[in-house]
């Protein structure tokens, strides 16, 4: 009978202990909330990246290296990786130019300042006849790349 | 003492098959000493993976465990930071790679 009474009490005490820890951590969790506010809306606004905006980067590191870039193809997953809020658009781009353009152009798709990443890289150089180039020593390269950039903006397939 | 008498006369077969035996039999054990660490080791990673996050409160309940790292997010957002300063820089000055085709 006291046994019984014994064991009835430490369970009690041990699911109180429970419920205790479970309120601290909550309480832990809320005060970190509380202070961490404007960098979570900053990351927010930094992750909540729309089509139109990915497709306008690609569009401005082009610019930005002086050489056309093209987008061909754009592939979009929901990132099982990431959760179920976050999704990703793969971009298959095209640009052509000088080796240096084309550098300088693969440079700036790794220091997007997006979230995003790029997948692969590929450079062929074009052979003169093809470029219809005049200059001899001027080799024109043609730069493709895949592109993935991550989101938790709504987008529709 | 059996084994030691079988190298001793390993000429003889009814030896050398003693001394294949043992062999036989501590490559057997070897392996199934191996198989034993394997699944050790792999069911501790496996545990240690589960019980991960336990004892850290997730952020809701319907997302799993997703653990609020403050640390985290302030590296988060000094990355894209840092990205923001590697793309204005790198814009203004282009790396200097020489074409390999000259």
């Amino acid at each position: 009978m006291i046994g019984a009474q014994d064991s009835l009490r430490a369970e009690k005490k041990a699911g109180l202990d429970e419920k205790a820890s479970l309120h601290a951590a909550a309480l832990r969790i809320h005060a970190l909330a509380r202070g961490t506010n404007a960098e979570r809306a900053k990351l927010d606004d930094i992750a909540r990246v729309d089509i139109i905006e990915m497709l306008e980067s690609i569009e401005q590191v082009g610019r930005d290296a002086g050489i056309s870039i093209e987008i061909g193809q754009a592939i979009y997953t929901p990132d099982s990786k990431f959760g179920s809020k976050v999704r990703s658009v793969l971009f298959v781009a095209e640009g052509t130019g000088s080796f240096t353009k084309v550098m300088h152009a693969a440079a700036l798709f790794e220091s997007l300042p997006r979230p995003s990443f790029v997948d692969e890289l590929e450079f062929e150089m074009i052979p003169m006849s093809a470029s219809g180039s005049k200059k001899s020593s001027a080799g024109v390269w043609n730069l493709v790349i895949r592109i993935r950039f991550i989101s938790t903006a709504e987008i529709s397939s | 003492m059996r084994v030691r008498d079988a190298w001793s006369n390993r000429n003889e077969p009814e030896h050398l098959r003693i001394l294949l035996e043992s062999y036989w039999r501590a490559l057997l054990g070897m392996a199934g000493i191996l198989i034993a660490c394997a699944i050790l080791y792999s069911a501790f990673n496996l545990f240690s993976v589960l019980s991960r996050g336990k004892n850290v409160p997730a952020l809701s309940p319907d997302e799993g465990l997703v653990v609020f790292d403050n640390q985290g997010l302030e590296t988060t957002l000094d990355g894209f930071v840092t990205r923001e300063t590697n793309y204005e820089f790198l814009k203004k000055n282009p790396p200097k790679i020489f074409d390999p085709s000259r």
